[in-house]
């Protein structure tokens, strides 16, 4: 672990305030493209090491996934990613383009469909976080991830030292009528994750003021 | 303005504290409680009535708009704001049907204070 890296109690709260937000709005844009409502599950902030993120989150999905990832440079600075198990992903874009299209156009529209949902569901997120501390995210374009959670972690990061820690938090959504439960993660370094955590001080500081946002 | 009481309903710690700043500072002399999940704020309003609950929706055990309707059973004077980061319309909605006031998360705190300050 970093020197002076430090998740207390307090911090892991208003982390998991601040993530609820994001993901609150993701959930919205979500809802609106699907006409139904979204559920979501409490988020979960965690410090391990890369491999350990990806086993957690290869046992969550119970199988290989299919997923969106981009990356983010602001208060949140690392790999965000839209994740569903690979089985159930075409579920979902099927929740977006709508039942009557025929299978196979959207076969062929899968792709883009979830490149697209991944884009607005993790930008939405991310710009949220942002607009709390009044900061400015840049995102790379969104990338098709399909393969095991180790793939969507590990690769492209060893210039990152690919096996150091990592602050790992992921919250899970489902949609009923579809069965689908699908997952947004973040990963961030610990370098970035403690500039995170002054943003998150920062904002301690303003709400003791009783200035709200 | 007239002392009133609120409670504030977060599993969030900063939520609350977040909250609490901001009616202690429109309403200096007002008196906050607060609880954690919807049981204890159930509780509370068992044994006194307040003028406002203020209500997140995604908390352990029972959701806001579940405790909100047990609320209006118990203490239906009580005003009742959902405060919440699920922004979904289903939710506005079901709030709205509720009769009971919406503000989303992160709060402005101008928002809070018009609710608290309605007539």
């Amino acid at each position: 672990m970093t020197p002076g890296f430090d998740l207390n109690e307090d911090d892991q709260d208003i982390v998991t305030e601040v993530i609820n937000i994001g993901v609150g709005r993701a959930a919205a844009a979500l809802s609106r493209m699907i006409g139904e409502e979204v559920r979501m599950v409490a988020p979960s902030t965690e410090i391990l090491s890369r491999p350990a993120a990806a086993a957690l989150l290869g046992n969550l999905t119970n199988d290989k996934i299919m997923g969106v990832r981009q990356e983010f440079v602001g208060p949140l600075t690392g790999v965000a990613a839209l994740v569903f198990p690979e089985k159930r992903s075409l579920e979902i874009v099927r929740a977006v383009v709508g039942s009557d299209y025929p299978i196979e156009d959207i076969t062929e529209l899968e792709q883009e469909t979830l490149l697209e949902i991944g884009n607005i569901l993790l930008n939405n997120c991310l710009g949220t976080i942002s607009n709390i501390f009044q900061a400015r995210s840049t995102a790379s374009l969104p990338v098709l991830v399909q393969g095991t959670a180790e793939e969507l972690f590990c690769r492209d990061t060893e210039d990152q030292a690919g096996d150091g820690m990592v602050l790992f938090l992921h919250i899970g959504f489902s949609v009923r009528s579809r069965d689908v439960t699908g997952y947004l993660t973040f990963i961030l370094d610990l370098a970035t994750a403690e500039k995170f955590i002054g943003f998150i001080h920062a904002y301690l500081e303003t709400a003791q003021k009783g200035g709200g946002i | 303005m007239a002392q009133k009481t609120v409670l504030i309903v977060d599993d969030s710690k900063f939520a609350r504290l977040s909250l609490s700043s901001i009616v202690a500072r429109h309403f200096p002399d007002w008196i906050i409680g607060e609880a954690a999940n919807g049981a204890a704020a159930l509780c509370a309003l068992g044994e006194a009535a307040v003028d406002f609950v203020l209500l997140d929706f995604n908390m352990p055990g029972e959701d806001g708009l579940t405790v909100a309707q047990k609320m209006r059973e118990l203490r239906p004077d009580s005003r009742i704001a959902l405060v919440t980061a699920n922004v979904q319309d289903a939710i506005v909605q079901q709030a709205h049907a509720l009769g009971i006031g919406f503000i989303p998360k992160p709060v402005e705190a101008e928002m809070l204070r018009q609710f608290l300050a309605a007539p």
